[in-house]
């Protein structure tokens, strides 16, 4: 009988232990968006997560960039954040000769600034307006650029703008630190909101357009956040869809909260038309 | 043939917190019956009555000590059942415990958040008192077995889903607590399957420790396999440090485990050293690590034989086979037509057969002379 009552005790403790970090997580809001389904996005289930009744949403993130890129590497740039050689060394990573394959780098565990629908985001958009405009007063010339292909760049730039103004994710990866402590000037607030996250990131060597005996241009590649899904509550969720229907369109709106240990909550669900 | 005896008198000491050595002495006993039936049908033994009568009620004595004792095997038959109720008692355990999370998987959705935890802390306390219950009730060994394991698949789940509920980062630290409770119901029921579930789990947390002190992600402890071999050598050594005679039987999973989760790592760095912590050339780590494979199941096999171990030694064969094997397929896969390579390595596989027979014919040799010898004397 004491054994039993000691072993319950130990788990009691644990489970308190657990709540008391949510208490503590949850005792200060650090910050507080408003997402949409543009940076949060009913998964896919797969095989037995299909069982499941749980609601969580997907958190969408990503980096600005290399723009000019083909669409078809458009993931992996989206997750790659260049660096000067000497912040990359800083942040504690061993830049090696020997393992320069990327398989063989180790991840990191590093604080990411995040900008929800900031400078980077709207400076970037305005940049492929600017864009737009300057081809649609380009004239075709049969030497350099037919009117077919023009009229195909101008119609995949407008894609990419719509796409940007309307199902893109808002929230861009702008820097990385390996202590949390960004300098975030109240100027900057101004425009957007800015969120601290834990992430894992490593090294990426990138060997394209470098010459001979040139040393390859050094990069980040941003794994993941380490909390990329946010549970939704029964008493918030109630009807909220469990999987995601590709013939539907779901708009919503959710304010998301995070705390002192870099650890989300959901505070309101709103569904929009 | 008369043997003489007057009557057996039972000056043995039944009284042993060993369950092997208790087995080991039943089986005993029943090789002697058989024996003294071959005996007298084929060799002119004969006993008297009271002689018969003596020696059985001793053993019987025996019988019904070690029985009160511990659960064991009195018979071939009953060894026979044993084993297809541990199968039964280990696919029933398993089974139970997949239900348990897929029970809360399929209802969760319905539940709001204060009675999710309650539910999660409630499946945890709740089966390790069902637990408890079986086993102050004397309840068979494989019932109680069956509730550890679901009992241990519950606080799995109470602590994961309590970070899903409240997305918390995860940490390493839960798999010590799994661990360590895995470690208290082993004893507790004697369950041999919680032990593995144990040592597995104590590996690789020491081994996501080992991994972020050299600077990587703990969830990117299985990229330096190197990880894994201070934590396998600490718990090959602990069975010699702490072991019990009642739970005797938990020491080859010990070792086991331990060997496994040591030699793995040598065999992917000998095949693949880019991955090392090493600040050497993929080329050298790998000649370093085939070289320290070979000297490890050698050494492996020699601490077996020492020490009577014969899952270690086993565990050492077993890796002595795949390193010389891996060996062969890197000199010769390219080099020989297919059929030439399998011919040759099922060729070298007879010769080491050869061999051994031969090693073992001379031992038997050694050990008649032996046996003759003391005959002479």
């Amino acid at each position: 009988m004491k054994k039993f009552i000691y072993i319950v005790v130990a788990i009691l403790i644990t489970n308190g232990i657990i709540l008391g970090k949510v208490f503590y997580n949850r005792t200060t809001e650090m910050v507080t968006l408003d997402l949409t389904e543009r940076e949060l996005a009913i998964p896919y289930r797969f095989s037995l997560d299909r069982e499941s009744t749980r609601a969580k949403l997907n958190l969408k993130w990503r980096t600005i960039n290399r723009t000019d890129n083909e669409e078809i590497y458009r993931y992996w740039n989206e997750r790659q954040l260049d660096l000067p050689r000497e912040k990359v060394r800083k942040l504690g990573f061993d830049i090696d000769e020997k393992k320069k394959r990327f398989f063989d780098n180790p991840s990191k565990e590093l604080y990411w600034l995040v900008e929800f629908d900031g400078e980077k985001y709207n400076s970037h958009l305005r940049v492929l307006r600017q864009k737009l405009e300057v081809l649609e007063q380009v004239k075709p010339n049969k030497e350099t650029r037919s009117q077919q292909e023009l009229d195909n760049q101008i119609k995949r730039l407008k894609d990419k703008i719509n796409a940007e103004e309307s199902s893109k994710s808002r929230l861009i990866v702008i820097d990385v630190s390996a202590q949390n402590n960004f300098s975030i000037g109240k100027n900057n607030l101004a425009e957007g909101s800015y969120l601290v996250v834990k992430g894992l990131a490593k090294v990426y060597y990138d060997y394209s357009k470098v010459k001979d005996k040139e040393e390859p241009r050094v990069s980040l590649y941003l794994e993941r956040m380490l909390i990329s899904q946010i549970h939704l509550p029964k008493e918030k969720a109630t009807s909220f869809p469990l999987k995601r229907d590709y013939d539907k369109k779901y708009r919503y709106k959710i304010s998301v909260s995070w705390g002192r240990l870099f650890e989300p909550w959901v505070n309101n669900i709103e569904f929009l038309e | 043939m008369a043997i003489h005896t007057s009557s057996l008198k039972s000056n043995e000491d039944t009284q042993t917190s060993d369950v092997l050595q208790a087995q080991s002495r039943i089986d005993q006993i029943n090789s002697f019956q058989q024996e003294l039936s071959c005996l007298e049908a084929n060799a002119g033994l004969t006993l008297s009555n009271e002689q018969q009568e003596s020696i059985n009620s001793y053993h019987r004595a025996i019988i019904k000590k070690l029985s009160q004792q511990f659960d064991l095997d009195l018979s071939v038959k009953e060894k026979q059942l044993s084993w297809g109720m541990k199968i039964a008692s280990l696919l029933g355990a398993l089974a139970m415990a997949a239900g348990l999370f897929f029970l809360f998987y399929r209802f969760w959705g319905e539940m709001s958040t204060s009675i999710q935890v309650f539910c999660l802390v409630a499946a945890s306390t709740g089966s390790l008192g069902l637990t408890c219950f079986l086993k102050e009730k004397g309840a068979s060994a494989y019932y109680c077995k069956i509730s550890a394991l679901v009992s241990l698949a519950a606080l799995v789940l109470n602590i994961t889903m309590l970070g899903d509920i409240f997305n918390l980062t995860p940490s390493p630290n839960a798999i010590l607590v799994w661990s360590a409770y895995a470690v208290l119901l082993a004893y507790y029921c004697r369950a041999r399957l919680l032990i593995f579930f144990a040592v597995v789990g104590v590996l690789n947390f020491i081994a996501m420790k080992v991994g972020t002190w050299s600077g990587i992600y703990w969830i990117s402890f299985g990229e330096r396999p190197e990880n894994f071999i201070l934590p396998a050598i600490m718990i090959f050594s602990l069975p010699k440090l702490i072991s019990k005679p009642a739970f005797r039987d938990f020491d080859p999973i010990y070792r086991v485990t331990s060997l496994i989760s040591l030699f793995i790592p040598v065999l992917i760095l000998s095949n693949f050293g880019a991955i090392s912590y090493l600040p050497l050339s993929a080329d050298a780590v790998e000649i370093i690590y085939q070289v320290i494979g070979f000297t490890l199941a050698s050494g492996i096999i020699w601490l077996g034989i020492k020490m009577h171990w014969r899952d270690t030694v086993n565990t050492g064969v077993v890796f002595f086979v795949l390193f010389l094997y891996t060996k062969f397929f890197d000199w010769w896969w390219d080099l020989l037509p297919k059929y030439i390579f399998f011919f040759v390595i099922g060729a070298i596989s007879i010769g080491l057969l050869a061999l051994f027979t031969k090693i073992r014919n001379r031992h038997k040799q050694g050990m008649a002379q032996v046996f003759a010898s003391n005959k002479a004397q």
